[in-house]
């Protein structure tokens, strides 16, 4: 049975069908029925009320899901290691009549590479313990095949260069955006979540994108505000146009509108502005502790 | 007077002249004596127990599929499928009669509205109910197997080879001579696929099978049971695509197409379509990109 490298789905792929909906129809465009946050918002329209209108901000939440699989601890890795090495024990003799046929060429190379088990003698004495043998397979241990190299029509001996003789070499799990920590980079941390941060002031303080609103959807400000701040060249696909969260804070109330990249690259617009593709723990240290700690949750661990 | 003496000790005097209340249990559970020898105390071990002689081991590697779903997916979907205000959308349900007419006393319910099977309720989005891929099932149909019965084989082995799960026989359940198929008569195979074994076929096919059927233009929009299945069929042309089968094709002389089964634990066919979508299989008059 074949198997493959383990990588993980390209986020290329990632819900294409959701991907571009007509917004007309989208249920969220429905006309909503009256809800008790209607009431309140009404409420605070009417001219009775002294309270000011909290300011409406969407917030971009831009992610960069995992490109391969996810690290795993050393303690995991050991553990599927010894089940794969306990499934290679348990697993049935390989049926060598079915895919070398007897008479055959290639069937004689095989047996020239994969030696027979030593016979189980009934007059030895075996001092490692007595083997067991069915179909010339010592049950004992697990079965090592070594395979003969394919025989190609026209081509004499051995053939040099060929794409099957040359060993499988994964690719690297780090960057070069790894090795030079180039945190602008969405090459970076293949294994990990990333989440955009952006600063006007040269870096001191960091934060995710944040639009305010003035009678356009949510999620549409949120778009436009991505083109308006890292250019055209990004494909993204927008989750949901409901926000997966609210924060409020003296700026307003914050909504944040779930966006994941799927190509291109985020390329700033405004000379002031400098961004960062950050993991979760990474944005820990960038954000504020109180509103780290508020938006947590939102964050994948992975 | 020694037999006096013993009397006064026995318990069976307070039971004179009265019956057993115990019902007798013998004879009412037939048991196969031979069955229970020390010897079979083995296989009475379950098979995920290490003890047992059919133990073999599941997690043998990472699952990526199984990752990415619960990494990435599972908490987009929710959102995708979050609705302000949402209820509970009951299903078609079996009716009642004319509760008055007292001719529909003992009757039968009423089939339901609609394509007359009751219908499940859908409740609203949340962490517990987000659909999920439960099962893949394979299912082929050998018609020709009722003429030449060895074709049978050839049946399980590629399912076999294919999926790495060994068949279940399918057997016909009717009698029709002019198709000539036999009641109790194998025709076929079947297989279940769940965990690790699920996820590999999975990207087999997504990645390695369906792009290159020529033919195919995504799972056809109209696929699917009303609960939440999601159905392919693969044409015997379509098969040697495996990389299973197309590096062995002499071995397979004979090659049959089956039907695949994606399980899901939607309510509806559209949220089991969005599930599969995002989990990359490709869909018919789907959205451009």
């Amino acid at each position: 049975m074949l198997r493959f490298t383990l990588r993980a789905p390209t986020f290329t792929r990632a819900l294409p069908l959701l991907k571009k909906y007509p917004v007309s129809t989208h249920r969220s465009c429905r006309t909503p029925k009256p809800t008790m946050f209607h009431k309140q918002v009404s409420r605070l329209y009417s001219t009775g009320s002294v309270q000011l209108l909290a300011k409406i901000l969407s917030t971009l939440l831009l992610l960069r899901p995992p490109v391969i699989t996810a690290d795993l601890p050393k303690f995991e890795s050991q553990y599927y290691n010894y089940q794969k090495e306990l499934w290679k024990r348990l697993m049935w003799t390989f049926p060598k009549w079915f895919y070398f046929r007897e008479g055959t060429l290639a069937e004689q190379r095989f047996r020239e590479l994969n030696k027979n088990p030593v016979h189980n003698n009934p007059n030895m004495e075996f001092i490692g313990g007595r083997p067991i043998i069915k179909h010339q397979r010592d049950l004992r241990f697990k079965q090592v095949l070594r395979l003969p190299k394919p025989y190609l029509e026209g081509e004499e001996g051995e053939v040099e260069g060929l794409e099957s003789d040359k060993p499988v070499v994964p690719n690297s799990r780090t960057t070069p955006a790894d090795a030079s920590n180039d945190t602008t980079s969405l090459e970076r941390k293949l294994a990990r979540t990333l989440y955009l941060v952006i600063s006007e002031d040269q870096g001191k303080l960091w934060a995710f994108p944040n639009f305010s609103c003035e009678n356009t959807p949510l999620h549409k400000v949120a778009e436009e505000g991505l083109y308006g701040l890292g250019g055209t060249e990004i494909n993204y696909f927008n989750v949901s146009p409901t926000p997966c969260h609210v924060q409020t804070s003296d700026k307003g109330k914050e909504f944040f509108i779930k966006l994941r990249i799927l190509s291109g690259s985020f390329v700033a617009q405004n000379k002031n502005t400098t961004f960062k593709w950050l993991t979760s723990e990474e944005l820990g240290e960038h954000l504020s502790k109180n509103y780290y700690e508020d938006i947590k949750h939102l964050m994948s661990a992975v | 007077m020694l037999k006096q003496c013993l009397r006064l000790f026995s318990t069976a005097g307070a039971r004179l002249g009265g019956y057993s209340t115990v019902q007798p249990v013998h004879h009412l559970v037939k048991i196969k004596k031979s069955a229970l020898m020390p010897k079979y105390d083995e296989v009475s071990i379950p098979k995920d127990d290490i003890e047992s002689v059919g133990f073999r081991p599941t997690e043998i590697e990472q699952d990526r599929v199984a990752e990415h779903y619960r990494n990435s997916l599972k908490s987009d979907l929710m959102l995708y499928f979050y609705e302000h205000d949402a209820e509970v959308v009951r299903g078609q349900k079996l009716r009642d009669h004319d509760p008055t007419s007292p001719y529909a006393l003992y009757r039968h319910k009423r089939k339901p509205r609609g394509f007359g099977r009751p219908t499940r309720d859908v409740y609203p989005i949340g962490p517990t109910n987000i659909p999920e891929l439960t099962g893949i099932s394979l299912n082929l149909y050998a018609k020709d197997a009722h003429v030449y019965p060895w074709l049978n084989i050839s049946t399980s082995l590629q399912l076999a080879q294919i999926t790495n799960v060994k068949p279940k026989p399918v057997k016909s359940k009717i009698n029709d001579l002019s198709w000539k198929v036999r009641m109790g008569k194998r025709c076929g195979a079947k297989v279940e696929l769940t965990g690790s074994d699920m996820s590999q076929f999975l990207l087999t096919l997504t990645e390695l099978v369906l792009p290159r059927i020529r033919t195919f233009r995504g799972v056809p929009k109209k696929s699917g049971d009303k609960f939440g299945n999601i159905s392919i069929g693969l044409d015997p042309e379509d098969v040697k695509f495996f990389p299973e089968i197309e590096h062995f094709q002499e071995l397979f002389p004979n090659l049959f197409g089956f039907h695949i089964t994606f399980k899901t634990s939607a309510r509806t066919d559209d949220a089991a379509r969005v599930l599969l979508s995002s989990l990359g299989l490709p869909f018919e008059n789907a959205p451009a990109m």
